[in-house]
């Protein structure tokens, strides 16, 4: 026993990574949050990206839409405001005047899809950037998760072994004649065992809570992450098709001119302008989903993380005080709800294990 | 290079990168050895324009250059393409962000959006000052004005990749009097062209000089002085069907002026590579062209390599004309 008691109370308990106190884990978890802040900062930019480009989308397609009904009246020979359109020019009397002037409306109009297209595979590769950079986070979050959980380990296990021997010490003192030698010697290794499941129960809940805090976090930031891969997936699924329609439009646009018959360029005319509408009728209804989606998913987790920074100063708070009113009530709970944790996560994995679990424990 | 792809709705054919790269060089020298005035569309700029294609510049962002297999000229949706790019260059630059952040990202994350991100800010980097070439853009300056006669002279330009496939500048001498029918000038003796007027000659681009000519000279207020129409192009690359007796090898480039002006003293057509006209419609023109004291002159010159220069010039001989033959 002597043996024992000595290897416990000389033990170096290791723990990886940098110390931990109730300071720098306020650090910690205040830097953690500012990083997301500024992840959530800019997604809300991706958002504003965004409704720039549905405006912007929306006006063009509106009128393409307008040339285009124009242009199919007066293909069926009803009454357009087709030739209204030219009006201002006296000269125009003949198809070909009108369908050379379609020609140029046609390209300013293409050459305006064509930079809003760039801009919006641009931000496809930006939001798959992002979306790097989030899983990063996610990977970096993880490894601090697995050091503050072994932490977590290694302080039960040492904490464990303290209380039995505070047990232990206890009962002889019990027993043990009051004011003698072995009594004082007694009382003096018991002071010593009290010091260090203080300084280590102190540590086993700071760790527990960096463990949960870090863990909301990376909910949090895989949330972000989902969002923008949703995001970034569906815009360059529709940037693609996009593409493939312009890409049509273009030649279109460049033949119509040389062509001779005047049916068949209005023909060409019309499908042209269906194809870059149906283009833009693709991009537009994208856009309005993901407007949708950041509604429904951004403002509820810049909702949770403010619920977030409450919940992490009222446990702040709790180690404060823990801290202050050290009791063997509080090193029960520490333990019990460290050993819970651990019981959880191995229901999950539904594996065979062994751990120590503490008479207390096994009781209840 | 591939064959012309079928299906399209013009015939092109595609270069691929190192294919672009060789291409862009020998557009580059051909503009400049062509010696270009203002009456055709600035060649230099072109080439300028162009250079973003180069895949050193792009870095890979894109794939090769769509030609035109009509004129060996790059299509309408591949100057687009750098228009586009380098309006958009200085925004873009801003939204990327900070370089050093970029560059770090792209050299953790090897092959992924990272790596595109920082290829694009160094594409963008580098075509943000580079010039636009106009794709159809017109200008109207005032030549002269005579308030007591309600009349001014404009000199209007017209610069457009035409439907045809080849870049046009169309220069007008015109004097307008009473209506608004070009342009208005107004306090300051400066011209707001009409919007009309632009559309007007915008479908006029791929038809000759002297049918401009004749279009606006029946006009009610306007006296037509001169109809220039320069052309750069056909450029004729390899696989490009050629004119009969042409050399089959090697890069032709040609660069047609096409005249109608009432200070051109003889009609002459000095243009190998223009069409005949019938009999009948030849005709109506000459009797125009008498009523209306104007004279037609089509020319084309070349740019070709040093080797080919005596080939071309039996070319030209042999369609019975004479021709400026550059050698690169």
């Amino acid at each position: 026993m002597a043996q024992f008691k000595h290897e416990i109370l000389e033990k170096t308990v290791t723990y990886s990574g940098e110390g931990i106190s109730v300071r720098s884990l306020e650090e910690m978890i205040g830097g953690e949050r500012q990083r997301q802040n500024e992840q959530v900062d800019e997604l809300t930019g991706l958002r504003a990206r965004n409704a720039d480009l549905q405006a912007a989308l929306v006006e063009e397609m509106n009128r393409l839409r307008e040339l285009s009904d124009e242009l199919q009246k007066s293909r069926t020979g009803q009454k357009s405001s087709l030739a209204s359109m030219f009006s201002w020019l006296p000269w125009v009397k003949s198809t070909a005047t009108t369908r050379r002037s379609i020609e140029d409306l046609l390209r300013r109009q293409f050459e305006l899809s064509s930079m809003r297209l760039r801009e919006a595979a641009d931000f496809a590769d930006r939001l798959e950037g992002a979306k790097i950079d989030l899983y990063d986070e996610i990977d970096r979050l993880n490894q601090r998760i697995i050091q503050s959980a072994q932490n977590e380990e290694t302080a039960a296990a040492h904490v464990l072994q303290l209380r039995d021997l505070k047990f232990e010490l206890e009962a002889k003192l019990a027993v043990v004649e009051p004011s003698t030698s072995e009594e004082r010697q007694l009382t003096a290794e018991l002071d010593r065992v009290r010091r260090q499941l203080a300084e280590h129960t102190t540590k086993l809940k700071l760790y527990s809570t960096a463990e949960d805090r870090l863990a909301g976090l990376k909910k949090n930031t895989r949330q972000l992450a989902e969002t923008i891969a949703h995001l970034q997936s569906d815009i360059t699924r529709y940037v693609t098709a996009s593409s493939e329609k312009l890409d049509l439009v273009a030649g279109q646009i460049q033949a119509i001119g040389a062509a001779a018959d005047a049916a068949n360029v209005v023909l060409e005319l019309k499908q042209s302008l269906d194809a870059m509408t149906e283009s833009l009728n693709l991009t537009t209804r994208f856009v309005a989903e993901t407007q949708a989606y950041f509604r429904q998913n951004v403002d509820t987790m810049m909702d949770d993380l403010e619920l977030y920074d409450a919940e992490t100063e009222k446990a702040l708070s709790r180690n404060l005080v823990f801290n202050e009113s050290l009791d063997d009530l509080d090193v029960e709970n520490a333990l019990t709800s460290a050993l819970a944790s651990q019981i959880d996560a191995l229901e999950e994995f539904d594996e065979e294990v062994t751990f120590p679990v503490p008479e207390e424990v096994k009781s209840k | 290079m591939t064959d012309p792809l079928s299906g399209a709705a013009i015939p092109t054919m595609r270069l691929d990168d190192a294919q672009t790269d060789v291409y862009l060089a020998a557009f580059e020298s051909t503009m400049r050895a062509a010696r270009l005035n203002t009456q055709y569309p600035d060649g230099r700029l072109l080439a300028r324009m162009g250079s973003v294609w180069s895949s050193k510049v792009h870095g890979g962002l894109y794939s090769g250059l769509e030609l035109d297999a009509r004129t060996g000229l790059p299509t309408y949706k591949e100057w687009t393409r750098a228009q586009t790019d380098i309006t958009i260059a200085g925004n873009q630059l801003q939204t990327l962000g900070d370089p050093a952040v970029l560059q770090r990202k792209a050299q953790t994350h090897p092959d992924s959006a990272h790596t595109r991100n920082w290829t694009r800010y160094n594409y963008y980097n580098a075509i943000k000052e580079a010039p636009i070439a106009p794709l159809g853009e017109m200008s109207v300056a005032v030549r002269r004005v005579d308030r007591s006669r309600r009349s001014a002279t404009f000199n209007v330009v017209l610069d457009k990749l035409d439907a045809s496939g080849v870049f046009v500048r169309y220069s007008i001498d015109v004097e307008q009097t009473g209506d608004e029918a070009i342009a208005t000038v107004d306090k300051r003796d400066l011209a707001n062209n009409s919007e009309g007027f632009r559309a007007l000659i915008y479908q006029f681009t791929s038809l000759d000089a002297e049918f401009t000519f004749v279009k606006l000279a029946s006009m009610a207020g306007l006296k037509v002085e001169r109809v220039i129409k320069g052309t750069i192009g056909p450029f004729f690359v390899e696989d490009m069907v050629r004119p009969d007796k042409m050399p089959s090898q090697g890069l032709v480039a040609s660069f047609g002026l096409d005249m109608a002006a009432i200070d051109v003293e003889t009609t002459k057509l000095n243009d190998p590579l223009a069409t005949a006209m019938n009999a009948e419609t030849r005709a109506t023109y000459d009797r125009l062209g008498s009523r209306l004291g104007y004279n037609v002159f089509k020319d084309r010159k070349f740019v070709c390599s040093r080797g080919q220069v005596d080939a071309m010039k039996a070319f030209c001989e042999a369609r019975g004309t004479r021709n400026v033959i550059y050698g690169v």
